[in-house]
């Protein structure tokens, strides 16, 4: 397997606040790796790092066979990068952003002139071509800065945080792009704190204060954060069952409310039980413990407050 | 890679960021009438308004005289257009007085009883100009018309006195000073103040429009963007500036033939001068515009500081209205780093004298080149820290 992005112990101080805290990482040719955290735990500081963007306090990273340290013009050359806000020209058409990204990474005008169809087809901009980017809505206007992003083949494009502010529908819809574009050979760097939409990705680094807490596919992260299954119940009475069963967190593990559902990490095989016996004794109506998949936010939440040494 | 290849890739990336600059500046209505008609309308208004050829100046006369000599000299005053009578305070002192008081008029003449029996006896007669101190430029242009008038019509009075003695006056002996103003000979404010005028419009338009540019690529997050991508500040810097220059040349087109066609203003020099001037000193409006830029935030800012920054130095400090020469030796300093006072001089020269050619300007040309150049290594150096 080809390697399209190393991280060796980067780093990145602004003062005394380490934004990065020394993280290496890997991450393979055609693959879509999702950088998970919330804001502020360096997603962000990271990306622009590796764009060539920031130069790292120390450490370094090696992106589609470039130091960014000792070569950030030649690493600049091979990849696309999308940042927070969509930064088109509002006044421009979308062919015309297109070309622009096209001719500055260096496409010569019959380059443009062959690639803009490719790319407004595996974005599915096809036929809004002549008009302006300024009068598109959100979702559109998201797909036209990837378009740019990829105008001229990158080898890697990074997109931070590029689902902000789009509506659910579209999202999916990008994702399904995003997805063509890693199964074309494009390795695909994106930063989220949307929990459902790492699912997409296919490894995940949860990132946290700066460090990578944990990095791996959905199941391997899952593994990391449960040992066992989660037990889920129904309840009239969620609150009430949780005081309960909290109190007896030693014996069965912990609890999480969500909804009318409650969840608790057990603790050995005997714990469905446990817990059942408890709630009727209490006189509590409740379904049967079952044994669920954790989500992904079971599985953040999990793995931030085991770093934050909370449990 | 060997140079040739690098500078075909430079020019690569730099086609591009034209081609974008002149779509913005065509799409772009509010930008493209500031850029067009703005100086035009300046020009117009302000060439106007600027003016230093005093005309019409309010006058009372107070003539305790009153014969057919007095009245002569008032008429006199009138004749030439500088004054204006005021014939509602004619005569008496204290309506003079008032008016002056309450600006109806800038000056009083008073012609004292017996004059015209003084004259005939021979005797010395004296003749008051008062003036308004509060309008010093008025009143000292006013005052020199006046004793100019009274000169003039002494020697007339002189000249009639010799002749009736029988004595011809060609034969008495006369030292007569013989003024000639080259190149604006009927020393014409206009042509003086449009060229300099123009220098200043082009300050403000220029730095403004390359201001704004910038500034917005920063509003739209662009900036960004673009610093991801192997672009160099220095290609971005060069794509924009050369659209700017094309417009701002055009400009300078438009203001010159205004000047020419409106304004009748000659103009003897070369327009080969005008633009090698015009370019290098758009390298220096250019270059401040952008330093400008890179300590603003938003568009708002940009137009207050190219303003402030632009439009004072080059009214004030320029030699535009108020001589350098005459400047305390610190201001004066101070006004060997505002382009515009280079480029004044060197419009001037080249709308209203022949010969003018770059050998002849050479200096206003030299400190041109240097303070643009400076002025872009310094924007360029501030692009790229500013990215960062």
């Amino acid at each position: 397997m080809e390697t399209s992005v190393k991280a060796e112990k980067l780093q990145k101080r602004f003062d005394k606040f380490t934004a990065v805290d020394s993280i290496s990482f890997e991450v393979e040719k055609g693959e879509i790796y999702g950088f998970l955290g919330a804001n502020g735990a360096g997603k962000t500081t990271t990306i622009r790092m590796l764009c060539g963007l920031l130069e790292p306090t120390s450490g370094d990273a090696i992106v589609a066979g470039y130091s960014i340290k000792k070569q950030p013009e030649e690493v600049k050359k091979r990849l696309g990068y999308m940042s927070q806000k969509f930064s088109l020209y509002p006044i421009l058409t979308v062919e015309e952003n297109i070309s622009f990204y096209g001719g500055i990474y260096g496409l010569t005008d019959e380059e443009i002139k062959k690639r803009l169809p490719e790319v407004c087809e595996a974005v599915g901009l096809n036929g809004l071509e002549k008009r302006l980017a300024g009068d598109m809505p959100g979702g559109l206007k998201q797909r036209i800065a990837l378009a740019c992003a990829i105008a001229h083949g990158p080898e890697i494009v990074f997109l931070d945080e590029p689902t902000a502010g789009v509506d659910p529908l579209l999202r999916r819809r990008f994702w399904e792009i995003i997805d063509s574009l890693a199964f074309s050979g494009v390795t695909v760097f994106v930063t989220t704190h949307y929990m459902d939409e790492v699912e997409n990705c296919h490894r995940i680094a949860i990132m946290h204060s700066g460090r990578i807490i944990s990095e791996g596919t959905i199941p391997e992260l899952k593994k990391a954060a449960f040992v066992n299954h989660l037990l889920e119940v129904e309840t009239d009475s969620p609150v009430r069952a949780f005081e309960l069963l909290s109190e007896a967190k030693d014996s069965i593990g912990e609890t999480s409310v969500h909804g009318a559902m409650l969840h608790v990490v057990p603790k050995d095989p005997a714990t469905a039980a446990a817990v059942d016996r408890m709630l009727s004794a209490a006189g509590i109506a409740h379904t049967r413990p079952e044994q669920v998949e954790p989500t992904m936010e079971d599985v953040f939440v999990r793995l931030v407050k085991r770093e934050e040494g909370k449990i | 890679m060997t140079s040739t290849d690098k500078g075909t890739r430079n020019f690569k990336r730099i086609k591009p960021v034209f081609i974008k600059e002149v779509l913005h500046i065509v799409r772009d209505t509010r930008s493209l009438a500031i850029a067009l008609l703005a100086p035009v309308v300046l020009l117009v208004l302000y060439a106007y308004a600027v003016t230093f050829d005093i005309k019409r100046i309010d006058l009372g006369v107070v003539d305790y005289d009153d014969t057919a000599m007095s009245r002569e000299l008032t008429a006199k005053f009138t004749a030439n257009g500088y004054f204006e009578l005021h014939r509602a305070s004619m005569n008496s002192m204290e309506a003079c007085v008032e008016a002056l008081r309450i600006n109806k008029i800038k000056m009083i003449i008073v012609i004292p009883p017996g004059m015209s029996s003084d004259v005939k006896s021979s005797k010395t007669v004296q003749i008051q100009a008062i003036g308004d101190g509060s309008d010093t430029n008025t009143v000292s242009i006013g005052l020199g018309y006046a004793n100019a008038t009274i000169a003039q019509f002494s020697r007339s009075l002189l000249l009639a006195q010799v002749r009736s003695r029988g004595i011809n006056p060609k034969s008495m002996p006369v030292i007569e000073p013989v003024p000639r103003v080259w190149y604006n000979p009927d020393l014409k404010s206009i042509n003086f103040i449009v060229p300099g005028l123009s220098a200043i419009i082009m300050m403000l338009i220029s730095a403004l429009l390359t201001s704004l540019t910038v500034v917005r690529e920063r509003e739209q997050n662009t900036f960004e963007q673009l610093v991801s991508t192997p672009l160099k500040p220095l290609e971005l810097m060069i794509g924009k500036l050369v659209t700017y220059i094309v417009l701002c040349l055009v400009d300078v087109a438009i203001i010159v033939a205004v000047s020419i066609v409106w304004f009748k203003v000659p103009f003897r020099g070369s327009v080969l001068t005008l633009t090698v001037f015009t370019v290098l000193f758009l390298f220096c409006a250019l270059g401040l515009g952008m330093i400008i830029s890179s300590s603003v935030k938003s568009q708002q800012m940009a137009v207050i500081g190219t303003a402030m920054g632009t439009l004072l130095p080059s009214i004030l400090l320029s030699g535009f209205v108020f001589p350098i020469d005459s400047m305390p030796a610190i201001i004066r300093g101070i006004s060997y780093v505002v382009p515009a006072r280079y480029f004044i001089t060197a419009l001037r020269t080249i709308f209203l004298k022949a010969d003018a050619d770059i050998a002849s300007l050479w200096v206003e040309a030299l400190y041109l080149f240097v303070f643009g150049m400076f002025f872009l290594i310094a924007s360029a150096r501030r692009f790229r820290k500013d990215l960062e």
